[in-house]
C-alpha cells in the first residue's frame, strides 16, 4: 500500500513537472514569450497524459512474468486491431466525401479521437463479455 | 475448448491469485480460462499442466 502511494506521489511530482514544461514550451513556441493562459491550458490538458505515462513506467516491474500471455493482452490486441480497421474505413469515407463534396479535410484530431474511443469501447465490451 | 483448471486448482488448495502468480499471468487470465472464455497459448497450457503435474490433454479437452 505504501509502495503504491509512493509510486503515485512520484508520478504526481514528475507528471506536474512535465506538464508545466509542456505548458511553458507551448507558451513560448506559440507566442515567443510567456503566455499564462497557454501555459495553464497546455499544462492542465497534458497533466493526465503525463501522470498515466509516468505511473505506467513506475509499475512496469509489478507485471506478471508472462504478462504477454495474459487475457488482457489478447483483449488489447483484438480491440486495437478492430479499431484500426474501423479507422481505415473512417479515413476512406472521409477522404472520399471531402473529395466529392470539395469541402475542407477532416482534422486529424477527429480520427485520433475515433480510434481511441473505438479501442476503449471494444476493450470494455471484451472485458464484459469474456471477463 | 474445455478445461479442468478450476477442479485441479481447488483440489490443490490454491486460490486464483496464487495460481496466477505461479503461472506468471494475471488473476483475470485464470478466471477467464476457468470460465472457458479464453484458450491459452500452448506455452501457458504446458505451464498449467506442469503446475499440477499432469499432461496438457488431462487439463484441456477439445469440444466435441
Amino acid at each position: 500500500m505504501t509502495e503504491i502511494r509512493t509510486s503515485w506521489l512520484i508520478a504526481g511530482a514528475v507528471g506536474l513537472t512535465l506538464a508545466a514544461l509542456t505548458g511553458t514550451v507551448a507558451a513560448y513556441a506559440q507566442t515567443g514569450g510567456m503566455d499564462n493562459l497557454r501555459l495553464v491550458t497546455f499544462g492542465v490538458m497534458s497533466l493526465p497524459c503525463w501522470l498515466g505515462l509516468v505511473s505506467l513506467l513506475l509499475t512496469q516491474d509489478d507485471r506478471p512474468a508472462h504478462d504477454e500471455e495474459s487475457v488482457e493482452m489478447q483483449w488489447i490486441t483484438q480491440a486495437t486491431s478492430g479499431a484500426f480497421l474501423d479507422l481505415l474505413f473512417a479515413l476512406g469515407i472521409a477522404t472520399t466525401a471531402t473529395a466529392v463534396l470539395g469541402t475542407e479535410a477532416v482534422p486529424t484530431v477527429a480520427f485520433i479521437v475515433i480510434a481511441m474511443a473505438d479501442s476503449a469501447a471494444r476493450y470494455a465490451i471484451l472485458q464484459q463479455r469474456e471477463g | 475448448m474445455q478445461n479442468g483448471l478450476k477442479a485441479m486448482r481447488e483440489h490443490a488448495g490454491m486460490s486464483q491469485a496464487e495460481c496466477a502468480d505461479a503461472l506468471g499471468v494475471t488473476r483475470q487470465t485464470v478466471i477467464s480460462i476457468e470460465k472457458g472464455h479464453f484458450d491459452p497459448r500452448l506455452s501457458l497450457a504446458f505451464r498449467i499442466a506442469a503446475l499440477f503435474g499432469v499432461s496438457v490433454d488431462q487439463v484441456f479437452t477439445p469440444d466435441e
